[in-house]
């Protein structure tokens, strides 16, 4: 008779030839890192070039790189067939030579980052749920693309991403590199939207939606929503320091950043419709909450030589001339018809994570309004 | 008892007796695996990297107990398969019940707890992906999720069982 222990030997030495060695002889998958662009960047003892020192970053979840698994082979549903999403589910909302693509956040709190492709461009959607901040990327970098993890680490509670690449560190709040071989480059924020459902569908009808079949988890991962608690707290942790007493650290602002200077919106003051007309850095900006789709967007008033400036009018907005403008920023008559204003970013984001990253910012609704 | 009956018996009898090393060999393996993977996604010796190291460690339970390097390890698992029978009996039906319609979504997603658990895997996989193809790091992932669910569904069927004797 075959003795048990002769067999569990024989098989754990199959086993060791057939993947053990195999992992051991193959090669890692990385190749060098492109150049760098120009810019100000400190080293540390070993070489590594860094904006924000490595020791600043916090570890947010056990298990160190991808701790949080990215999604990475992303499928898409139509807008019937997501019968499982509520009209009032929150979602980035992404348009790219008029491909609409929605990414609810029910998934985005449990994988934070999706390596997508829309339009023929990759892009990164990435969500920090205890920023609650959204953003997406094209993730291509000097001449490369780059796919995206969860590095672990948190800056001042904002996710911190890596590119498997090149293992750089990037702030997600930044879009930058902070530390590793592609230090100091900016990642191209493309413009998105955080809205709900409901709304996205109607401005959106031909939507595509991230299917909760993510290759990952069982879609029974996605029903509840696990921070849930922490949104409701006032606390946030996570070694954040001091934070700005304007605010409650929880209230969610837009940001606008124009040239180092930045004015933070709160959303109770942007009522949907109004029209905010405002200067950052200088440059005259119009903030507006759209009525249609509910997502906040940020314009440059200067056109041409003139600078617009902007009121709520029936289902639009009206320039000082009584011309119409749709909610996108685009001229719907006069002689500037179908001409588009230059977006900015404006993005939500916890007031603690925005004055951490930005302490000098100025504060809508204050006398600070248009500081910088 | 036939002739051919005594031939099937011998052929299970066999079968159980290279099967049950062979098994538990392949679940020390794959805990190998992700063990190795998983050190090897660490960014620093951080308390909060280190902690699920200890349940790395629990996914050798089963070999600990079966002991495959003492005498008669197939004797120990028939004897231990007819004591749980009842135990893997629930768990093969809590194993379908998801699959069932109309089942609460609270229900489903107790049962499927640990798949959240199996994420600080997700970096081994990838540390395999990159090396042996995105096929072998899918394939790690899933029989990590399905060893690391099974593990669960026997806890909660090992619990249910002794309720229910309780209350018989």
């Amino acid at each position: 008779m075959t003795s048990g222990r002769a067999v569990y030997a024989a098989t754990l030495a199959v086993l060791l030839v057939g993947s053990g060695l195999a992992v051991a002889l193959a090669p890692a998958a990385s190749g060098p890192a492109p150049a760098a662009a120009a810019g100000e960047y400190m080293t540390t003892a070993d070489g590594t070039r860094y904006t924000v020192d490595p020791d600043r970053l916090r570890q947010g979840c056990p298990g160190g790189l991808d701790c949080i698994p990215s999604i990475d082979d992303p499928r898409f549903q139509s807008a019937d067939e997501a019968g499982w999403l509520s009209p009032g589910d929150r979602l980035i909302g992404v348009e790219i030579d008029g491909q609409a693509r929605a990414y609810p956040l029910r998934i985005l709190n449990v994988h934070e980052v999706v390596n997508d492709r829309l339009a023929g461009r990759p892009i990164a959607v990435t969500y920090c749920p205890l920023c609650r901040s959204g953003f997406v990327f094209s993730r291509r970098v000097g001449g490369r693309t780059l796919t995206f993890g969860v590095s672990g680490k948190l800056l001042e509670a904002n996710l911190v991403l890596y590119d498997r690449r090149t293992e750089t560190y990037w702030s997600q709040l930044e879009g930058e590199a902070i530390v590793g071989p592609l230090v100091p480059t900016r990642l191209t924020v493309l413009p998105s939207t955080i809205t709900t459902w409901e709304q996205w569908r109607a401005t959106h009808p031909d939507t595509q939606v991230l299917s909760r079949d993510t290759g990952v988890y069982p879609r029974s991962t996605y029903g509840s929503n696990p921070y849930a608690g922490y949104a409701n707290s006032s606390g946030v942790g996570f070694g954040v320091g001091p934070v700005d007493d304007r605010l409650e650290p929880k209230d969610l602002v837009y940001g606008v950043t124009v040239g180092g200077a930045s004015v933070a919106y709160p959303e109770r003051t942007l009522e949907p419709g109004d029209a905010v007309n405002d200067r950052v850095g200088g440059l005259p900006v119009l903030v507006v909450a759209s009525p249609d789709d509910g997502g906040v967007r940020a314009f440059s008033r200067e056109v041409g030589n003139e600078t617009l400036r902007f009121e709520a009018g029936e289902g639009a907005l009206v320039d000082q001339h009584g011309h119409r403008w749709s909610y996108a920023g685009v001229a719907l008559e006069g002689p500037r018809e179908g001409e588009q204003l230059d977006r900015l970013g404006a993005h939500g984001v916890y007031w603690f994570a925005w004055s951490r990253f930005h302490p000098d910012t100025g504060l809508y609704g204050t006398n600070e309004t248009g500081k910088g | 008892m036939s002739l051919s009956d005594g031939r099937r018996a011998r052929a299970l009898d066999r079968a159980v007796e290279l099967g049950v090393p062979a098994g538990l060999a392949a679940l020390t393996w794959l805990g190998l695996a992700l063990a190795a993977g998983f050190l090897a996604r660490l960014n620093d010796l951080s308390v909060l990297n280190l902690l699920p190291l200890f349940f790395v460690g629990l996914l050798f339970w089963p070999v600990y107990s079966a002991a495959p390097w003492r005498p008669g390890v197939a004797e120990r698992a028939r004897s231990w398969a007819r004591r749980s029978r009842a135990e893997l009996a629930v768990v093969a039906v809590l194993w379908l019940v998801p699959l069932a319609p109309l089942v609460p979504e609270l229900v489903v997603s107790l049962l499927q707890l640990p798949y959240r658990g199996s994420g600080i895997f997700f970096g081994a996989s990838l540390f395999y992906r990159q090396r042996l193809g995105p096929e072998a790091g899918r394939l790690l992932l899933a029989a990590a999720q399905a060893y690391i669910q099974l593990l669960w569904l026997f806890l909660l069927s090992k619990g249910l069982v002794a309720v229910g004797r309780r209350l018989r």
